[in-house]
């Protein structure tokens, strides 16, 4: 009986520290690209619904430069909404790939419905991306560029309006994102040259 | 004689039995047919034959790819300077060549619940029902069945079989990808039946094929999905490390173990965890503990941020190259997807 205790005991341990070990290594919210867990058993790895999800990615994104070439933005619009609207692999949150690559599909819409002058649906496709990807990355730096050339364009259709209120509150959140953008690659920048 | 037998040499065409293992002239026609290369079959069509036969597409491939392909190539040549996890691939060839006239069929358990049938191979979930329990008995004793085992073995050279050479292995290749042989077409398709019959009648089996029978299974076509071979290769390792195959529940027995040496193992785990949990997180992970992390999920490539694959230097446009982007994503992941098919296979 003794003995039992022991295990119990050794065994709990054995399941604290490896709570803790481990930790890093669960799914998060928050950006965390520092941590490289290698997959386990109950781990998602690469696999056929990835691959399959990329290429139906790279064949909408070809047949919307086709439409964009022809001169058809909101074709364009229609066919990538089947793709950040569409089916997706399994996992919550998805997986890195997944989750960049609708970022980027996002902001090709925001920049599309911003040509539009659909200014209110592409801030939804942004927003929708930015949180997407919470890691500062190309990615999320990117969406903030296209969020300042989207207020760059409200500002002068604003301005054209004579909406002058408007159009400066516009151009303020144009500098912003614009900044931000900068920050993001500074930083990118700067990961990269760490030791 | 098919369409195609008449754009052939005429030493090529079916019934001229010279054909079956064809020369140097023989090889350049077969490469005439098969496209607009003239020279030696090249690095890459040793990945696309490799491809091919495995039942992938063929992508294009970054430097370092066709330089493994190359690797490959030799292995499956049978060179024998090439050494180390692609050695065997001479091997691999062989059990490809068996597996074009595989006409095994797993049981129906093979779509059962895996999870579920992992569990009563590990004995780790006694309220599994008793259908689930049949259903991991059965898997198992198919896994051993004798004649597929002992054409295994045989596929290793243990048996009086020729080693496969590259021009029987590409003919092959139109087979199990369903496409036309037009150059061997009888006299090849006559000697691998003849093969594979020989195959089915050889001596007994052997455990040290199990890991083997993944690989067969996934070059016949018959592995719907990555996450199942997975499964099915850990239950195959839980199987081989327990000679006695009771049932599934007697695999991991905690009551035949001296409560102070589970307490002496468990304690050692935790002093494990805890100086691994202080090391730095950027070192490799790969020596956690096997109950954590096994050797098969760790040769796994993860989904993870494709931000590497870009060069930080250079943000992203806010306008255009989104089809650039995903085509290099694509590319990256799809060789990260073949090196997990080869990892779940046993290959490497």
């Amino acid at each position: 009986m003794k003995g039992r205790n022991l295990t119990i005991v050794a065994l709990a341990a054995t399941l604290m520290f490896g709570c803790g070990t481990l930790a890093g290594c669960g799914e998060t919210d928050g950006p965390r690209t520092d941590v490289v867990c290698p997959p386990t058993s109950a781990s998602p790895v690469v696999d056929p619904a990835l691959l399959a999800f990329l290429s139906k990615a790279k064949a909408v994104h070809l047949r919307a430069d086709v439409a964009e070439d022809d001169g058809k933005p909101a074709e364009a619009l229609k066919v990538l909404e089947g793709l950040v609207d569409g089916p997706r692999p399994k996992g919550d949150p998805p997986a890195p790939e997944v989750r960049e690559v609708l970022a980027d599909t996002l902001g090709r819409t925001a920049e599309l419905r911003s040509e539009l002058k659909d200014y209110e649906a592409a801030k939804r496709d942004l927003a929708r991306g930015l949180k997407l990807v919470p890691e500062r990355n190309l990615f999320r730096g990117r969406l903030m560029e296209v969020t300042g050339v989207v207020e760059q364009r409200r500002h002068e259709v604003l301005r054209k309006a004579g909406d002058d209120e408007g159009a400066a509150a516009a151009k303020e959140r144009a500098i912003e994102a614009f900044d931000e953008a900068v920050a993001i690659q500074d930083e990118v920048i700067t990961k990269t040259l760490e030791p | 004689m098919s369409d195609r037998d008449d754009e052939l040499p005429e030493e090529l065409r079916p019934d001229d039995e010279e054909a079956l293992f064809p020369d140097e002239g023989e090889m350049a026609a077969l490469r005439a047919l098969l496209g607009p290369s003239d020279d030696d079959l090249a690095a890459p069509d040793h990945e696309a034959l490799l491809a091919m036969t495995l039942g992938e597409d063929v992508a294009t491939h970054a430097a370092d790819e066709v330089e493994e392909a190359d690797g490959l190539r030799r292995a499956l040549d049978g060179d024998p300077d090439v050494d180390g996890a692609a050695a065997g691939l001479a091997e691999l060839a062989e059990v490809l060549r068996v597996t074009a006239r595989a006409t095994e069929e797993l049981p129906a358990t093979a779509d059962a619940d895996h999870e579920a049938l992992l569990a009563v191979a590990l004995g780790t979930e006694p309220e599994i029902s008793a259908a689930d329990r049949e259903a991991a008995t059965e898997l198992a004793e198919h896994l051993d069945r004798e004649p597929f085992a002992a054409s295994l073995r045989a596929a290793r050279g243990e048996g009086d079989l020729d080693v496969a050479d590259a021009p029987v292995l590409l003919a092959l290749a139109f087979e199990v990808t369903g496409g036309e042989a037009p150059t061997f077409a009888e006299t090849t398709r006559e000697a691998a039946t003849t093969l594979a019959d020989d195959l089915d009648g050889a001596g007994e089996g052997d455990a040290e094929l199990l890991p083997w029978t993944q690989a067969v299974r996934a070059a016949a076509g018959k592995l719907p999905d990555l996450d199942q071979m997975s499964q099915e290769r850990r239950i195959r390792a839980s199987l081989e490390a327990e000679p006695a195959r009771g049932g599934g529940g007697d695999l991991l027995n905690l009551s035949r173990v001296p409560m102070w040496l589970g307490a002496v193992v468990a304690a050692a785990a935790a002093l494990v965890l805890l100086i691994n949990f202080g090391a730095r997180q950027d070192e490799p992970t790969a020596a956690m503990p096997g109950p954590v992390v096994d050797q098969a999920a760790a040769e796994l490539k993860a989904p993870r941020s494709t931000a590497e694959l870009f060069d930080p230097a250079v943000p992203f446009e806010a306008k255009g190259g989104e089809s650039d982007r995903v085509d290099r994503i694509l590319t990256a992941r799809a060789s990260d997807l073949r090196n997990n098919r080869f990892a779940a296979w046993g290959v490497r």
